[in-house]
């Protein structure tokens, strides 16, 4: 059992051959991931509380991310890549655990916008859709 | 090709198996490992520092990247590291080259001991 320090985390992105290190990014989160259930409550249901089963399916969820945003950045560009010529996308999440192996995820969508504040540097802020499900370690 | 670059799942294939680094589980490019990629790839992958061109046709793809390759490497070397954007000025003045397994700075050649107003201040 261990406490993981988020300092360290490494989010790497496809780049053609590659997977590499997203650049500059200062926080991340997955919205979560989430089974899929149906109202299996019938008129003959004993008690008054309903029932739910399950379809099978599970929702993949989204995963953001956000970057201090330099846009000359090679590793940068491939994001916007992304929204401009729309295109899958294989991500690798690896947490500081000793033994942590990759995480993967494949994006179908994506979400990008960028802030800027007198007191702040230049930040985007990523958004992916998930398609599928996030490879869990188990 | 870095040898810290995994490799995408589109070329994990037969015909790179001799390029491909398996000992730690995950499938990772072997130092100068050549692949064959599209221009706008060449482009990012050499402009990331992940890797260089190996023939005219990249180079042509890749105009410059020679003047540019100093700066490049040193920002790919921080994100190898992990180094923290806050800190990314103080790897680059070698005051540090890391973090260890604690998340503590690695003292590096121009290591300035925190004075202890910043201790305190980090300790908050």
């Amino acid at each position: 059992m261990a406490k993981l320090r988020c300092k360290g985390t490494i989010i790497k992105q496809t780049i053609s051959a590659s997977l590499t290190a997203v650049a500059q990014i200062t926080d991340f989160n997955h919205d979560g991931a989430e089974s899929e259930t149906f109202d299996a409550t019938t008129l003959d249901t004993s008690g008054a509380g309903k029932e739910y089963s399950q379809t099978g399916y599970s929702e993949g969820g989204n995963f953001g991310f956000t970057i201090f945003y330099d846009d000359t950045l090679a590793g940068h560009q491939a994001i916007t890549d992304l929204v401009t010529t729309p295109a899958s996308c294989v991500w690798n999440i690896t947490t500081t655990a000793a033994t942590a192996a990759a995480m993967a995820f494949t994006s179908a969508g994506i979400g990008f916008g960028f802030t800027g504040a007198m007191n702040d540097g230049l930040k985007a802020d990523v958004s992916l859709k998930i398609t599928g499900l996030l490879a869990y370690q188990t | 090709m870095r040898s810290d670059n995994g490799v995408a799942a589109a070329y994990d294939t037969p015909e790179y198996a001799e390029q491909i680094d398996r000992s730690s589980g995950q499938p990772f490019w072997k130092l100068g490992a050549v692949v064959s990629v599209e221009r706008r790839g060449a482009q990012l992958l050499v402009g990331n520092g992940d890797c260089e061109p190996a023939d005219e046709e990249a180079e042509q793809a890749c105009k410059g990247w020679r003047e540019k390759r100093p700066d490049v490497l040193l920002s790919r070397e921080m994100l190898a590291r992990a180094i923290d954007p806050e800190d990314r000025e103080r790897f680059r003045n070698g005051e540090i080259l890391g973090y260890d397994e604690n998340g503590n700075d690695i003292p590096g050649p121009n290591w300035i001991e925190p004075d202890d107003e910043d201790t305190e201040e980090d300790n908050e």
